[in-house]
């Protein structure tokens, strides 16, 4: 089974091909605003030498905005001509399966924006990564829950957020190798169903409006 | 709501202290600025941006509305509301575009309320009782190391 392989939900762009689990293509690009220059033109590349592949694989999300409908647009229409199957993967369970058994139970931590993350807590469940509910809080909210060890693409960002987290807080990447297990694996997951098929933004962006903090707005009626 | 009071007696203070809560801002982040002519928010707003890579000299983007910088890890997006006036007009001209990426700091916020998140970093400068002292009150949905 070969595999196309596409992984856009953060500022790393992935593009790989795998035979039966084995990696013969891969690409990596990393950037703001890559993801559009660089997908097709690589994807391109990627099946001209390889031929074609029996099913897509990409990371359905939590990530970026942007970079999930590019991936999944892309995906959709490759999936839609050559007529076959996407396998959505989660990007934190992505992250999961790269991490050492020993390190569970865990939270993975996906950075978001300002100060939030997406995360979610992992156990081990016949020796496989499974995980609780994913959620989108604050740095300082994720921090207070408890003590288990954190894994997280953005282990700078979050120990500037919060006050001393006194605990183990470790990198963690998405890879293109983890993203192609899960789908292996996950087989059963695939989906034809192109028009149903949506990125998983987990976050929810109601945009509630500021009003000037009570001080300032007796400042300014003085 | 943390807050946070500043008494500077230079614009090099203000600065100081704009440098300081420029290392902890992050894209998505919205820092409203609010204060009479010539209070600070634009030496402010220089401050932000030095520390954050951006070489080029900042200038209140008055008649331009938006400006548009790129610092080392963030975009700047300087934006001045004393003659947008209206909510509407800065929400159709794309604000939230920039969340995914961007540091946004408006000057003359209160003019524009419904067009900014309701999670942002509220300033509000005075002028003190000599030429060059300002009061910085700054107010935060978050704990910042300032």
């Amino acid at each position: 089974m070969k595999l196309l392989i596409l992984d856009t939900s953060t500022s790393l762009c992935g593009i790989a091909i795998t035979d039966n689990n084995t990696l013969i293509f891969e690409e990596e690009f990393i950037g703001r605003q890559i993801h559009i220059e660089v997908l097709a033109p690589t994807i391109k590349k990627a099946i001209q030498a390889h031929g074609n592949v029996d099913a897509i694989a990409l990371t359905i999300g939590p990530g970026s905005f942007n970079g999930l409908r590019i991936g999944l647009t892309t995906a959709k229409a490759l999936a839609f001509v050559y007529r076959i199957p996407i396998i959505p993967v989660p990007t934190l369970d992505a992250l999961a399966w790269q991490l050492d058994i020993s390190n569970f139970p865990c939270k993975i931590l996906l950075y978001s924006h300002r100060d939030y993350f997406h995360y979610a807590e992992y156990f081990l469940e016949e020796g496989s990564p499974k995980s609780l509910k994913t959620q989108f809080k604050s740095a300082s909210e994720i921090i207070e829950e408890d003590d288990l060890p954190i894994f997280t693409n953005e282990v700078e960002k979050l120990t500037l957020l919060v006050d001393n987290p006194v605990r183990m807080i470790e990198n963690v990447q998405p890879r293109i190798s983890s993203i192609a297990f899960w789908a292996y694996k996950n087989k059963a997951h695939a989906s034809t169903d192109y028009y149903t098929l949506e990125p998983v933004y987990n976050a929810v962006y109601v945009a509630k409006k500021w009003t000037p903090p009570a001080y300032i707005q007796t400042e300014l009626s003085k | 709501m943390f807050e946070y009071e500043f008494k500077t007696i230079s614009m090099h203070e203000t600065q100081k202290i704009a440098q300081k809560l420029g290392k902890q801002l992050f894209a998505g982040d919205v820092v409203a600025l609010v204060g009479d002519l010539g209070t600070g928010k634009t030496t402010f707003s220089q401050g932000v941006a030095k520390i954050m890579g951006i070489h080029e000299p900042i200038s209140s983007p008055t008649f331009t509305y938006i400006n548009e910088y790129l610092g080392e890890n963030f975009r700047l997006i300087h934006i001045d509301a004393y003659r947008i006036e209206k909510s509407e007009v800065l929400i159709k001209m794309g604000l939230s575009d920039y969340y995914e990426d961007s540091i946004i700091l408006i000057e003359w916020a209160n003019l524009v309320p419904d067009a900014i998140p309701e999670e942002a970093i509220s300033i509000l400068f005075t002028a003190g009782d000599s030429s060059s002292s300002r009061t910085l009150k700054i107010f935060s949905y978050r704990k910042l190391k300032l």
